[in-house]
C-alpha cells in the first residue's frame, strides 16, 4: 500500500491574509471591550509557576520534519489543561495532582503474541531509539485542538524489537492503576485501569509514536510521563498515557471510553468532521489560543498519510 | 442585609474578572467562563429555591427578602452563560462570507442556535431553563405582585421549579463521564422540590392546623353609640 | 387637657395597613415621605406582629390601642387602608382613651367596612365550612410574597365587629376605587352617606388607589391643615 510521507501540511493552516488580519483585528477590538475574559481568550497573562521538573533531554534531537509550518501552543497551555482523569476531571487537576506520579523506575510489560515478551525496563526501550521531534496536532473529542512538539520514536521500531507472531492483529495498552500515585483512581469514573488500543497496521503505521517528551524536555508527569502514545490522526483519547503494558491480541481491545460510552466512543475514533459525537457536532474545533473555530479536518488533516489504511471503510459505522 | 448578600452574589463575577486580568482562565477561556457561569447559575437556583425552606425550618423570616435578589442573580449568571455560549461557541464557529456585519451573520447565528437546540438534547433543556427564567426575572418586582395579583404571580414563579430541574438535568448531559457533581445538585433540588410537593400534599389533606399560642383577646366591648 | 395648650397642637398621624400588607408597601411608605417632608413622623405599627397567623381584629384593635397609649398626650389621625379602615372605624367608634388620645379624624382608603367574604380569593377554594374544618387558610401574604397561613379565630373574631353600622361623629374623608374587585364601592358609599361629616371620593381607581396617590396626598394635606 502506498502510504505518502510528505510530512508538510500545507492548505489547511494557511488562511487567506485578508481574513486573517480581519480576524485579528476582531479580535483586538473584542480583546478592547470585553473586559479580562478576552484577554485570556489571548492567552495573555501571567505565566503560571511551574511546580514540575524540567529536565532537557539530553543529546541532539533529530527533527522529522512533521509539523513544518505550524505554531505549537505554550508550553504552558500544553502542560496545564489535561484530560488525565487519574488525576482528577478538571482540566487544571492533572497538573496539579500529578506530581504524586512515581515515574522511576519503570516498566512496560510487553506480552501477548509476540515472540519476546518480558518486562522491559524503560531505558531499555528508550536508549537504542534515536529520539525526533514530531510537531503533531492534537484533536480532542470535546472539540479543542492544540499543536504538540513531542519528542518520541516510531512505536514501528519497539514493536519489530518484540517481533510480532503472524496472528496478531491488535495492540493493546494499559496505564499504571495506583490508588496512592493516583487519587482519582478511587472513584470508578472510568473502569481502571486506562485501557486504549490500535489495529496492528494502525500501530507500524509511520506516524504513530511512542512519546517521551515534549518541547525537548522529558514529559511532565500529567501530560502522561514517562513514555505514552500518540497517535495524531484520532481523537486525543487514543493517545494514552503512562503506559505500563503493552499486548499484541489477535481480537479488537476495548477501550475505556468505547467501555464506558459505547454510542460515543468507538474503537477507531478517527478524527472525522462528518461522524457528531451524539451529543455535540465535530465539523469544527477550537485551536487553543484562537477564537474562531477552525473546521475539522478527517483524520486530523493527516488524510494524505492514513486514509489509505481505511480504504473501503464505512467511517460513520466504525467511529 | 441585602448589601451584604448583593455583594456577596457579586464575588463569583469579580472572581471571573480577577482571574481573566490574570490570565488564569485555563488554555481555553471561553469553555472556562462557559462552565463557571453555568454553575454559578444552576447554584443560585438552588440557593433561591432553598430560601423558604430555611425560613420555615429557622423560623427566621427576615431571609425571604433576599429571595428576588438571589433569584434576579441566577438570572444574571444565566445570561453570561447564555451570552458566552452565543459568542463563543455559536457565533465562533460560523463562517462569514458576507464579513462579520452582515444580515447573512445574523441569520446564520439564529440558524446556528436554533439548530443545536434542535439537535442537541443537553443544550434544549439548557434553553428551556433560560427562557424559564425570563418571565421570572420581568416579574420580579413588587409591582408586579400586585398587577398580577398574588395568586397568579405565586403560580408564574413556579417555573423556577421547571428552571432547576431543567438546569441540572443540563448540566448532567453535558458532563462526559463525571457525574458525580450534577448528581449531588440533581439530589439538592429533588430534596428542595420534595420538601414543597409534602407540604402540599399535606395541606390539601386539609389537617388541621394547631392553633399557636397567643391570641390578644380584646374585651369584646358594646359598640358605643356615637352620635 | 392642659390649659395653654391648644387642643389640635399635639396630634399623632397612624397608618393602618391592609390584610396581608406591612409596613413597607408602597401607599404607606407614600404617605409616610409626605408626612415627614411636613415634619410629622407617621406612626405606622406592623399589625402582623407577633405572627400572622392569630391575626384578628381585637388584636390589631389592642395593638393600636397599646401603641396609642405609648405616646404622649394629643389628638389621633387614622389613616387605614383596607382592613386597616376597619379597624380606624372602629376604634374611632370605641374612643378607648377620649380623654388623652381622642381620635379626631379619619382618613379612609377602600375601606373593607363590610367584610365580603365572597370576594376573598383565598376563602373562595374552600369556602367558610372548608376554613373552619381546616383550622385555617393559606393566605398570599403580599409582604412576605408567599403563603402564609390564616387561623380560622380571624374570621370568628372579624364577625363580631359590624363596621358598616358605626355611626361616627368625626370628619372623615373617605376615597374608593370604582373598579375596586375586593371592596365594593357600594358598601363604601352606604357607609359614607350614614356619617354626618363624611366626605367621599369615588376615584377611577381599583382597590390599590395607585394612580390616585397624588390626588390622596393633595386632599388629606388639606383635610390635616398641612
Amino acid at each position: 500500500m502506498l502510504v505518502k510521507t510528505a510530512p508538510d501540511i500545507r492548505s489547511a493552516d494557511i488562511t487567506d491574509k485578508k481574513l486573517y488580519l480581519a480576524r485579528r483585528e476582531f479580535i483586538r477590538a473584542a480583546a478592547a471591550t470585553t473586559v479580562g475574559a478576552a484577554a485570556g481568550v489571548l492567552g495573555v497573562g501571567a505565566a503560571e509557576a511551574q511546580s514540575w521538573p524540567r529536565v532537557k533531554i539530553p543529546g541532539a534531537l533529530k527533527d522529522s520534519g512533521w509539523g513544518k509550518g505550524e505554531k505549537p501552543n505554550a508550553y504552558q497551555d500544553i502542560t496545564t489543561y489535561n484530560n488525565f482523569y487519574e488525576f482528577g476531571t478538571e482540566k487544571e487537576d492533572p497538573a496539579a495532582n500529578a506530581h504524586t506520579l512515581k515515574t522511576t523506575p519503570w516498566t512496560v510489560k510487553i506480552d501477548g503474541l509476540v515472540s519476546k515478551p518480558a518486562d522491559y525496563h524503560l531505558e531499555d526501550i528508550v536508549k537504542p531509539e534515536a529520539l525526533e521531534e514530531r510537531v503533531y496536532r492534537l484533536r480532542c473529542v470535546e472539540r479543542w485542538s492544540m499543536v504538540i512538539p513531542w519528542v518520541g520514536f516510531p512505536l514501528a521500531n519497539l514493536l519489530k524489537r518484540v517481533e510480532p507472531r503472524s496472528n496478531a492483529k491488535f495492540v493493546e495498552f494499559t496505564t499504571l492503576l495506583n490508588q496512592q500515585q493516583m487519587p482519582g483512581t478511587r472513584r470508578d469514573v472510568l473502569q481502571w485501569p486506562y485501557v486504549e488500543g490500535l489495529r496492528l497496521d494502525e500501530a507500524m503505521h509511520p506516524l504513530t509514536i511512542l512519546a517521551v517528551g515534549l518541547y525537548g524536555e522529558y514529559l511532565p508527569n500529567q501530560n502522561g510521563a514517562p513514555i505514552r502514545l500518540v497517535v495524531p490522526w484520532k481523537y486525543g483519547f487514543k493517545s494514552i498515557k503512562s503506559i505500563v503494558r503493552i499486548r499484541l491480541t489477535d481480537r479488537e481491545p476495548m477501550n475505556s471510553w468505547q467501555l464506558s460510552a459505547p454510542h460515543e466512543y468507538g474503537f477507531y475514533s478517527n478524527v472525522n468532521p462528518e461522524r457528531d459525537h451524539p451529543r455535540w457536532s465535530q465539523a469544527r474545533e477550537r485551536r487553543i489560543g484562537e477564537f474562531f473555530m477552525r473546521p475539522t479536518l478527517i483524520f486530523n488533516g493527516y488524510g494524505d498519510q492514513v486514509a489509505s489504511l481505511y480504504a473501503g471503510m464505512d467511517l460513520k459505522r466504525y467511529y | 442585609m441585602k448589601l451584604l448578600v448583593f455583594a456577596a452574589a457579586l464575588v463569583p463575577f469579580a472572581h471571573l474578572l480577577w482571574r481573566g486580568f490574570n490570565g488564569d482562565l485555563t488554555a481555553d477561556p471561553l469553555v472556562e467562563i462557559t462552565n463557571e457561569t453555568g454553575i454559578w447559575t444552576l447554584r443560585f437556583v438552588v440557593i433561591t429555591l432553598a430560601i423558604t425552606p430555611i425560613r420555615r425550618a429557622s423560623g427566621w423570616n427576615p431571609v425571604i427578602r433576599v429571595r428576588r435578589m438571589l433569584g434576579l442573580f441566577a438570572f444574571f449568571y444565566g445570561m453570561l452563560h447564555f451570552l458566552t455560549y452565543l459568542v463563543g461557541d455559536r457565533f465562533a464557529s460560523l463562517d462569514f462570507p458576507d464579513g462579520f456585519v452582515a444580515w447573512s451573520t445574523l441569520v446564520n447565528l439564529l440558524a446556528s442556535i436554533w439548530e443545536d437546540v434542535a439537535k442537541r438534547p443537553y443544550i434544549t433543556v439548557g434553553f428551556i431553563a433560560f427562557v424559564s427564567m425570563i418571565p421570572l426575572a420581568l416579574t420580579s418586582t413588587a409591582g408586579w405582585i400586585r398587577r398580577l395579583g398574588g395568586r397568579n404571580w405565586q403560580r408564574l414563579h413556579r417555573l423556577i421549579y421547571l428552571t432547576g430541574i431543567a438546569g441540572v438535568t443540563h448540566y448532567w448531559w453535558r458532563v462526559k463521564a463525571d457525574t458525580l457533581h450534577p448528581a449531588i445538585y440533581a439530589g439538592i433540588i429533588a430534596l428542595l422540590l420534595g420538601y414543597r410537593l409534602a407540604l402540599s400534599i399535606k395541606r390539601r389533606k386539609g389537617s388541621r392546623v394547631p392553633s399557636s399560642g397567643s391570641r390578644f383577646e380584646v374585651a369584646p366591648g358594646t359598640p358605643s353609640a356615637s352620635e | 387637657m392642659q390649659p395653654g395648650v391648644p387642643a389640635a397642637a399635639v396630634r399623632h398621624v397612624f397608618y393602618l395597613h391592609g390584610f396581608a400588607s406591612s409596613p413597607q408597601s408602597s401607599k404607606a411608605t407614600f404617605f409616610s415621605e409626605r408626612l415627614a417632608a411636613r415634619g410629622i413622623r407617621m406612626e405606622c405599627p406592623d399589625l402582623n406582629q407577633p405572627d400572622f397567623f392569630t391575626l384578628t381584629v381585637s388584636r390589631m384593635l389592642a395593638q393600636l390601642e397599646t401603641r396609642v397609649a405609648a405616646l404622649p398626650p394629643g389628638g389621633v389621625v387614622l389613616i387605614g387602608s383596607s382592613l386597616g379602615g376597619l379597624v380606624a372605624v372602629e376604634a374611632a367608634a370605641r374612643q378607648a382613651d377620649a380623654a388623652r388620645h381622642p381620635i379626631t379624624q379619619l382618613v379612609l382608603l377602600a375601606p373593607a367596612v363590610e367584610l365580603e367574604w365572597e370576594k376573598w380569593t383565598e376563602v373562595t377554594p374552600v369556602g367558610i365550612e372548608g376554613w373552619r374544618a381546616a383550622g385555617a387558610i393559606d393566605v398570599f401574604h403580599y409582604a412576605f410574597e408567599g403563603n402564609r397561613r390564616l387561623a380560622f379565630a380571624f374570621y370568628e373574631d372579624a364577625a363580631r365587629y359590624d363596621a358598616s353600622a358605626r355611626r361616627l361623629s368625626q370628619p372623615m374623608l373617605i376615597f374608593q376605587g370604582r373598579h375596586d374587585e375586593s371592596v365594593s364601592p357600594a358598601s363604601v358609599e352606604r357607609f359614607a352617606a350614614a356619617q354626618p361629616h363624611a366626605t367621599l371620593c369615588l376615584l377611577d381607581d381599583g382597590h390599590q388607589l395607585k394612580d390616585s396617590l397624588q390626588f390622596i396626598w393633595e386632599k388629606t394635606a388639606a383635610a390635616l391643615g398641612l
